[in-house]
């Protein structure tokens, strides 16, 4: 039989549009593949492209909704703001075995399956480096009172972390930036959140924004920097442990680091 | 800055640093809100978590305890805050996501009741004029007016009393001005009044909330004579009589000289300190008891295995277990099985029979556990279940301690941590070593 490979955008509701064209098309099959980005081609497959129609991934989401329940949707959620490159295939089988009825109980408890082990591993995953995010990430007070923080996570965390920080924030403007996505979640007092993309033109320009310092704001970072010197016991000095729980990846726009 | 330097080096010794076992959103109408889990926002080069702006309000203490740096006659640089700075300090820090909050603790300024009350009119002023809403942790100065306390307690998330040392003997000796009893009284006070906030709260949904994440204590290990089954003990009477949600030990560190303190040659005893949070978590979620893993005539925990390994070899007759039957309970006493991968043993089960394999594929570490286990019936190796053998290997998977590091070997800090040689009996330690 001939493969089928569906290939789609690299996005939530690219992964999401194709599984809805797998169903449609009536491709459904333990051959089907879902792919991300370039088609690497094979002989012997039929490729299909698949366009990315809004809608239709929010009929997958609601499917999964209903069907699965809040917390399976959730891990879908994190191991597709992974940049696995198996995410889109994990996510589709894993949902496709739900549908088929093949898991007894709550889907993501179905952990013998290859599958569904892969989209929860990939969830485990985002959901640490979002959590990481959460904790190490600072802002600095720039010119208007506006608070910026800067990140380059492996993983698209932003829309998953916004969510924290605007509960907790709900009177300040702040702005994290995906420098890596040339993503930005922004947050004005009182309002919603959003995420902007911004085109390479703009890097410059955002640079420019992350770089400058409000009156007060060089004094509360020396006051922090010193704070964090001072706390460590030096009778109990212990940089590996230090290491291990606080990666020196992230170090590079931790204020206390730099 | 100054000022910050000397208050907040006054308060690292203090371990409690954990922002956990408050949930609260904001109302939208100020700053902050609070996690469950706790956040860690950063570490300190000693590799503990820095998750509060930890800090004394003033350092001024009329007090003369032997093992601490403020005591009244050491001769150190002294300050104190202004609430309004304090809280200044705190929003600032915590706009940047520096900190989850704020951890007041305070030397004792003319008296307990005052020093009690410069403490309130601070939170008072970070939760009302701040609209503060994250997580504060206050230290209740034993001795205060117990009315000020308690209204501390409606503003705060998490208070803690200090137990300083595991026995009144040591207290007396090296706290002179301390006393058991007025430690354990505003204990008793705020447990009350959580029990009493509990119902409240069952009847009207929007009462205030009493010191919602619960109670704390700590105390400081190897400064006095007291065993590990002695401390234990001491800390498991606090989760049953006095309802806390955490006891903190901390190794003691010799920052006065002084002639009633032991002089530790191999710094801090931190692997005592380790082995006591490794039984201390037994206790409070693997359904062990304190004399289960000590006794009288094994006052002390095996320098060379964890407390939950230590206790396995001693009661080899209760294993093997069979994962695809045994009750939670069980597993949880299983050597290298912990409440995460029992949690997904009894999930998984219910799908399907498990052998070895799966085990490995839901995440359960079997390096340890092996020894220990069968899956329908069979081990993994044919072993015998012998107590020689089992320690041997166990020896072989090298535990990760953590402070392995930093060019200390194992030997070393085992060595200088045992309470015995602490007391000066080099000599049978020496022994039990080689
Ligand atoms: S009461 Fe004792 S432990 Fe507390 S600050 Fe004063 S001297 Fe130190």
């Amino acid at each position: 039989m001939i493969q089928s490979i569906l290939v789609c955008q690299n996005s939530m509701e690219g992964v999401l549009t194709a599984i809805y064209r797998v169903y449609e098309w009536k491709l459904n099959g333990p051959d089907t593949m879902i792919q991300i980005g370039e088609a690497d081609l094979r002989l012997f497959a039929n490729y299909y492209e698949v366009e990315t129609v809004p809608p239709l991934a929010e009929k997958v989401a609601s499917t999964v909704l209903k069907r699965f329940g809040e917390d399976t949707w959730e891990f879908i959620c994190y191991a597709l703001a992974s940049e696995d490159p198996g995410k889109g295939q994990a996510v589709y089988r894993t949902i496709a075995e739900g549908l088929a009825g093949a898991i007894r109980g709550p889907l993501m408890h179905g952990l013998a399956n290859d599958d569904i082990r892969k989209v929860f591993e990939l969830s485990r995953h985002v959901h640490n480096e979002a959590h990481r995010m959460i904790e190490f990430l600072r802002f600095r007070e720039v010119e208007g009172n506006i608070l910026m923080a800067r990140i380059e996570p492996d993983a698209d965390v932003t829309a998953l972390i916004m969510p924290h920080f605007a509960d907790r924030f709900p009177l300040e403007n702040f702005v994290i930036v995906d420098t890596r996505r040339r993503l930005a979640g922004i947050h004005s007092a009182r309002k919603p959140w959003f995420v902007a993309r911004y085109e390479k033109e703009k890097d410059a320009q955002v640079e420019g924004i992350l770089g400058q310092y409000s009156e007060n704001e060089q004094e509360m970072e020396e006051l922090f920097k010193h704070f964090c010197k001072t706390l460590g016991v030096k009778e109990r000095r212990n940089i590996k442990l230090q290491q291990q729980f606080l990666p020196l990846k992230y170090r590079p726009f931790m204020t206390e680091f730099t | 800055m100054e000022k910050l330097e000397i208050l907040s080096d006054a308060a690292k010794y203090d371990v409690a640093c954990t922002s956990s076992g408050s949930e609260r959103k904001n109302d939208g109408t100020g700053i902050g809100n609070a996690v469950k889990a706790g956040i860690c926002h950063s570490f300190s080069s000693d590799g503990r978590c820095i998750s509060l702006l930890k800090i004394l309000f003033t350092n001024e203490c009329i007090y003369d305890c032997k093992y601490c740096i403020n005591r009244r006659s050491n001769d150190v640089p002294r300050a104190s805050f202004t609430p309004d700075e304090l809280c200044r300090l705190t929003i600032e820090f915590y706009r940047r996501n520096y900190i989850e909050g704020l951890f007041l603790s305070s030397g004792i300024l003319y008296n307990p009741t005052f020093t009690m009350g410069l403490i309130y009119q601070t939170v008072y002023k970070l939760r009302n004029e701040y609209r503060f809403q994250g997580y504060i942790h206050v230290k209740a100065i034993p001795g205060a007016d117990p009315e000020l306390i308690q209204m501390v307690g409606f503003l705060v998330d998490r208070m803690s009393i200090n137990l300083e040392l595991p026995t009144a003997e040591g207290l007396s000796r090296l706290a002179p001005n301390k006393h058991r009893k007025t430690i354990l009284a505003p204990m008793r006070l705020i447990q009350n009044g959580i029990v009493s906030n509990r119902e409240e709260l069952a009847l009207y949904r929007n009462a205030p909330e009493f010191v919602p994440a619960g109670q704390s204590t700590q105390m400081i290990i190897g400064a006095t004579p007291e065993n590990d089954y002695q401390i234990l003990t001491v800390a498991e009477k606090l989760y049953q009589k006095f309802d806390l949600k955490r006891v903190f030990y901390s190794a003691f560190v010799r920052v006065n000289e002084d002639r009633e303190l032991p002089a530790l040659p191999g710094g801090p005893p931190l692997l005592r300190e380790h082995r006591l949070y490794q039984a201390d978590w037994l206790l409070r979620f693997y359904g062990f008891e304190a004399k289960e893993l000590l006794s009288e005539d094994r006052p002390d925990f095996n320098i060379l295995l964890d407390p939950k390994a230590d206790w396995a070899l001693r009661h080899l007759e209760e294993f093997p277990v069979e994962i695809n039957r045994a009750p939670y309970e069980k597993l949880l006493r299983v050597p290298g099985i912990g409440v995460k991968s029992a949690r997904r043993i009894v999930q998984a089960r219910r799908s399907s029979q498990l052998e070895f394999q799966h085990l490995k594929k839901i995440g359960v570490v079997l390096r340890r556990a092996v020894y220990f286990i069968t899956c329908n019936g069979r081990m993994m190796y044919s072993v015998k279940i012998e107590e020689d053998f089992i320690t041997r290997q166990l020896l072989d998977c090298k535990e990760r301690l953590p402070f392995d590091a930093d060019g200390a070997t194992y030997r070393q800090l085992s060595l200088f941590d045992d309470r015995r040689f602490v007391m000066g009996q080099d000599q049978l330690i020496r022994q039990v070593i080689s």
